[in-house]
């Protein structure tokens, strides 16, 4: 073990002096946000519940969770716990309906993420000898610049998020000796294989080390790029709203991801019942040091399954493996989330009616693929012109591109007799 | 003077183009002309029969997306040069043709091409001022 793994001191404490830690920044902070948002203070009396009545941990579990659609409802400001004049950053990030989630940051809530990206990358042993090179989808921009101040914090270079070509990508990585890559499995995975067709002039790369963002990456995945391309992969979860990347991260023993319980309060809970998960559940998580945006008891959709045996590494922090698949009706596409009624939603803007049948299905493994769009055709939409039918095609797609961050792709079908009606659901595309 | 046209939306697949051939032929619908554009994903098949209503009704009835739009049935000289001749023509007057297909003429002598012309209304004006003849269905369905 390297001293570059070294774990930081709030990472190690003593399970009690962490809780005690937990418990006084909790009550701070459902304070703030009783005293500064009327949503929560609402909840609070609703539920009959005063901040000072959390006197322990568990007590937060009387507090009703925070959804997707309560951040939506209160867009854009009605979350911020801070006057508009202390909030110095501002992220946009994709909601649960036709307005997005916009969260805000205060200065020390910019310096707070840049050290918890930080920490999570030094865990991947990352330091001021690398060159970091960030490679997300435009969707993912707001952790692009979160992973970007994460690295400089530990004095690494850094090539920032810039939209290049695979090609270009690839050109960067092996020109520049980048030594780290931060991106999604998705894209590591097209990666690879542009990297398989260039057998005829292989590219002599530096990379070392691989960060693994956005969704869980399947293992045979994981070892296919650790063998091909001699490196260590480590992943990473975070959410967009918090917002923040790398709130859990892996440490050396790659054996699940230490979640940063110093600035966070985190659940598993069944996601049927709301009662704490047995086995694996969804993740509930509540900040603890965040000003601008606190969160309290937000359910993030993701599934996990927490790992009770201690770390090898001597993190004290408790870790999460995360667990394939969604308990809210979003779906990740490279890494990105997307709410179908959202892209109904963008469709309608785009159309200026809500078309009869509108199919939405995920990327199939092929690579470069997005979301994939099923328009039913109807008489709204006909023209016995294909050109007409093209620009109608390419104007959503463009609207839809734009709008997630994410490749789509707009099809055109026939109006079956047995499907009249949209699907507000996303599928494995066949 | 306008020509009614059947256009339906086919997912390009295999056999549905006859399925739209059996539902026209269980509706005892002729068709009489037909032309098919299609892309990697679709396609947009047109048609002129001898009943409107009778293939409209069966179509949508099969769950099919129909639409009637007005096109130009005109004879063209059955010689090289007859349909540059109307192609210049609207070049002239900048009219655009969308698309365009052969007629079946079992007469001969002159060929009947359909034309779907934007602006339609200034297409008409440019073939009457050239003398050149657009049929009525009526007339069509005569030929
Ligand atoms: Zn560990």
């Amino acid at each position: 073990m390297s001293a570059d793994h070294l774990p930081d001191k709030e990472s190690t404490f003593a399970p009690e002096l962490l809780a005690q830690r937990q418990l006084e920044l909790l009550q701070a902070s459902l304070n703030r946000a009783h005293k500064m948002v009327p949503f929560y203070r609402e909840r609070f009396i609703e539920n009959g519940a005063a901040p000072q009545d959390v006197e322990k941990l568990e007590d937060l579990a009387r507090l009703p969770f925070v959804r997707r659609e309560d951040l939506a409802d209160h867009y854009p400001y009605g979350m911020f716990a801070v006057p508009l004049r202390d909030i110095v950053r501002i992220h946009t990030a994709s909601g649960a309906g036709n307005k997005p989630s916009v969260t805000g940051y205060t200065k020390n809530d910019l310096a707070l993420w840049k050290s918890l990206v930080g920490r999570a990358l030094k865990a991947a042993g990352i330091n001021d000898q690398d060159i970091v090179q960030i490679h997300l989808d435009p969707g993912l921009a707001n952790w692009g610049r979160d992973y970007k101040d994460g690295a400089e914090a530990l004095e690494a270079s850094v090539i920032p998020l810039t939209p290049l070509s695979l090609q270009k990508q690839l050109m960067v990585l092996s020109d520049y000796r980048t030594t780290a890559l931060i991106t999604t499995p998705v894209s590591a995975g097209e990666l690879l294989e542009s990297l398989a067709r260039l057998r005829a002039a292989p590219l002599n790369l530096a990379v070392k080390n691989l960060i693994l963002v956005g969704e869980p990456a399947e293992e045979n995945l994981r070892e296919q790029l650790e063998k091909e391309l001699s490196l260590t992969t480590w992943l990473h979860w975070g959410l967009h709203e918090v917002p923040g990347p790398a709130i859990a991260f892996e440490c050396e023993a790659h054996d699940g991801l230490h979640v940063s319980e110093d600035s966070f309060y985190l659940e598993i809970v069944d996601p049927e019942t709301g009662k704490p998960a047995k086995d694996e559940g969804e993740i509930v998580l509540t900040t603890l040091s965040t000003r601008a945006f606190p969160l309290i008891r937000f359910r993030t959709g993701d599934r996990a399954r927490l790992v009770s045996t201690p770390c090898a590494c001597g993190r004290t922090l408790r870790r999460i493996r995360w667990l394939p698949g969604r308990t809210d009706g979003m779906a990740l596409i490279r890494g990105v989330k997307v709410h179908p009624s959202q892209v109904l939603a963008i469709v309608e803007g785009i159309l200026g009616f809500v078309p009869l049948s509108c199919k939405l299905f995920t990327p199939s493994k092929e690579a470069g693929q997005g979301l994939e769009v099923r328009l039913g055709m109807d008489d709204r939409l006909f023209s016995d012109e294909v050109k007409e039918l093209e620009k109608i095609m390419a104007g959503v797609e463009r609207g839809l591109c734009q709008e997630l961050g994410v490749p789509v792709r707009v099809r055109l079908m026939e109006q079956s007799a047995d499907v009249c009606q949209n699907q507000a659901l996303i599928k494995e595309s066949l | 003077m306008f020509v009614n046209q059947i256009a339906v939306f086919l997912e390009n697949k295999v056999g549905r183009l006859a399925e739209v051939a059996r539902i026209l032929a269980d509706a005892s619908v002729n068709i009489r002309a037909l032309s098919l554009a299609d892309t990697s994903d679709f396609g947009v098949l047109r048609l002129l029969v001898d009943n409107n209503e009778k293939a409209l009704e069966a179509l949508k009835y099969n769950g099919l997306t129909v639409r009637e739009s007005r096109v130009l049935a005109v004879p063209v000289e059955d010689r090289p040069g007859g349909l540059l001749k109307i192609l210049d023509m609207m070049d002239a007057a900048s009219v655009n043709i969308e698309y365009m297909y052969a007629y079946a003429n079992p007469k001969g002598g002159t060929a009947i091409m359909i034309f779907r012309f934007a602006p339609i209304a200034k297409a008409v004006e440019v073939l009457e001022k050239n003398g050149i003849a657009i049929l009525s269905e009526q007339e069509l369905a005569a030929s």
